[in-house]
């Protein structure tokens, strides 16, 4: 049921290669151009990247602390396609769009009750 | 062939509203200024026109963009440029193919049972449109990882909570319209939309002993902004926080944004960071139109009876191409209006902080959206059992 007919992927491909290559023409050019002209005008110029302060902490390339966020974001993402948009396209393709309101009549209750019994903050009121 | 027919005309659609985005963006940065006369430049010395900078005139900007473009490119150090490219790779593809999924009309020939007129044809295609949201706005946090700085992991947390948090109630608000059309294709909802509705029905004939039958000759066409209105009116701040990208140079508000991915003073990458805005722009501007002012229709017009009868001058073929490219420019008319509102909508709303958006979202817009989609549940069960049908 999820199959995707070849009709529809010729479209998907003739409109998503035009747009790439209507953004790409100016940029192409440019970089014809670029590389017609005089060598020392094609120098790349390098730039430091931003850094507020001139501590050892603040000149230190957080290498760790990256890898460990890239990491994070990419396990979240798969974790989420896998935990949750692949049994949610399966058993939609089961049990069809009636399958959403069985869903809903499920998570609903729970919902409802879990708004209602949320802990309320009450930061900023003079009677706290 | 016929798909790739729509698909190039699908293109010269998503062209059309690019340039618009850009005449808009124009007018935004040049408004605002008619009423300060001391800041108003001088009057030319012959004429009726006033002596403005080079500038100022739209030709010149995008001349002088376009040679930007060549000049040498700048590098900067620890940012990793893969990851950068193929981020915004990834962005432009999700939001490329999320407009194909799109429907801008209705069917070939206005009649039900013609080819849709959408690039993309997809069962499930609303689930797939978001999921492609949700990629674009990954590929934009991806940008973010790919500097070594705090500010850029500050920027990429950012933008991936609020696509985490968006998409949740991006769900809410697009399940009223599957329950409404039992359908998650983008199609069916554009063929739902068509026609009229009576919104006082319930009234009629059965108030109070008196008969209000005149009532149900008011009718109003059958958009999900008039059947749905707070729907509606949750997906405009959805939209917004989702597909709204934030650079530097902000032509809208024409100030200072709050931060930029991979600017660098590079103009490839303004420029490609432009393309992906404005491209994301026209993306929750389509999405408006299609799921809720009906595509490219025209209210309280059935356009079946006269390509009837031009069909025994022209043939067939004819008046249902003369229609398609109709209701292709309706649409596009459409999506610039709808994107001329949100610019002024943007200039006169303050913008929010992050904490505070996120907050918005979660402890105002979710049970918002699930208060609206109760209440919809429940008309529809209320109504259906006793064969009133809403339309």
């Amino acid at each position: 049921m999820l199959a995707v007919s070849e009709a529809e992927l010729m479209g998907w491909l003739a409109f998503v290669s035009l747009v790439i290559v209507g953004a790409s023409i100016i940029p192409l050019v440019a970089n014809l151009l670029r590389r017609r002209l005089p060598e020392h005008r094609n120098l790349r110029g390098r730039v430091p990247s931003l850094r507020l302060g001139q501590s050892q902490k603040t000149r230190r390339s957080p290498r760790h602390a990256v890898a460990a966020h890239r990491t994070f974001l990419a396990g979240t993402t798969m974790t989420g396609i896998s935990l949750v948009l692949i049994p949610f396209v399966g058993a939609l393709s089961e049990l069809d769009v009636s399958g959403l309101l069985v869903a809903f009549a499920f998570a609903a209750p729970s919902l409802v009750v879990a708004l209602h019994s949320r802990r309320r903050d009450y930061r900023g009121r003079p009677d706290a | 062939m016929i798909s790739v027919v729509l698909a190039v005309v699908s293109f010269f659609v998503v062209m059309m509203a690019l340039y618009g985005v850009a005449v808009i963006e124009r007018t935004a940065r040049l408004s605002g200024v008619g009423h300060r006369r001391d800041i108003q430049p001088p009057m030319s010395e012959w004429g009726t026109q006033r002596l403005r900078a080079p500038g100022h005139y739209a030709a010149a900007r995008g001349l002088a963009s376009a040679a930007r473009l060549v000049r040498a490119r700048t590098v900067v150090e620890e940012a990793s440029a893969p990851l950068r490219r193929s981020s915004r790779t990834l962005s432009l593809l999700a939001t490329a193919s999320a407009l194909s999924i799109l429907p801008f009309a209705g069917t070939w020939g206005g009649v039900g049972t013609g080819r849709p007129l959408v690039a993309v044809d997809l069962d499930y295609g609303l689930g797939i449109l978001v999921f492609l949201i949700l990629l674009s706005g990954l590929a934009q946090a991806a940008t973010g990882l790919a500097e070594r700085n705090l500010w850029a992991r500050l920027g990429a947390l950012r933008i991936a909570g609020q696509s985490l948090i968006g998409v949740a109630l991006l769900l809410l608000v697009l399940a009223p319209l599957v329950l409404a059309t039992s359908s998650l294709r983008p199609h069916d909802i554009v063929l739902f939309q068509q026609g009229t509705f009576a919104p006082l029905y319930f009234l009629g004939g059965r108030f109070m002993g008196m008969s209000f039958s005149a009532l149900d000759a008011f009718r109003l066409p059958n958009w999900f902004v008039l059947r749905q209105p707070l729907t509606a009116i949750l997906i405009v701040p959805t939209l917004g926080l989702l597909l709204q990208r934030y650079s530097v140079y902000d032509t809208i508000n024409n100030t200072s944004g709050m931060s930029g991915f991979g600017l660098d003073s590079d103009p490839s990458d303004l420029y490609w960071t432009g393309i992906e805005s404005r491209l994301s722009s026209i993306l929750a501007a389509a999405i408006f139109v299609s799921l809720f002012l009906g595509a490219g229709a025209i209210p309280y017009f059935e356009p079946s009876g006269i390509l009837v009868r031009a069909q025994s001058l022209l043939g067939v073929g004819v008046p249902a191409a003369l229609f398609f490219v109709f209701e292709a420019s309706v649409f596009v008319v459409k999506v610039l209006v709808v994107l001329y509102l949100a610019s002024l909508l943007r200039r006169t709303a303050g913008r929010a902080r992050t904490d505070q958006s996120l907050e918005t979202m979660t402890r105002r817009l979710i049970p918002l959206a699930w208060a609206n989609l109760l209440l919809l549940s429940a008309l529809s069960l209320l109504s259906s059992p006793t064969g009133v049908v809403i339309r």
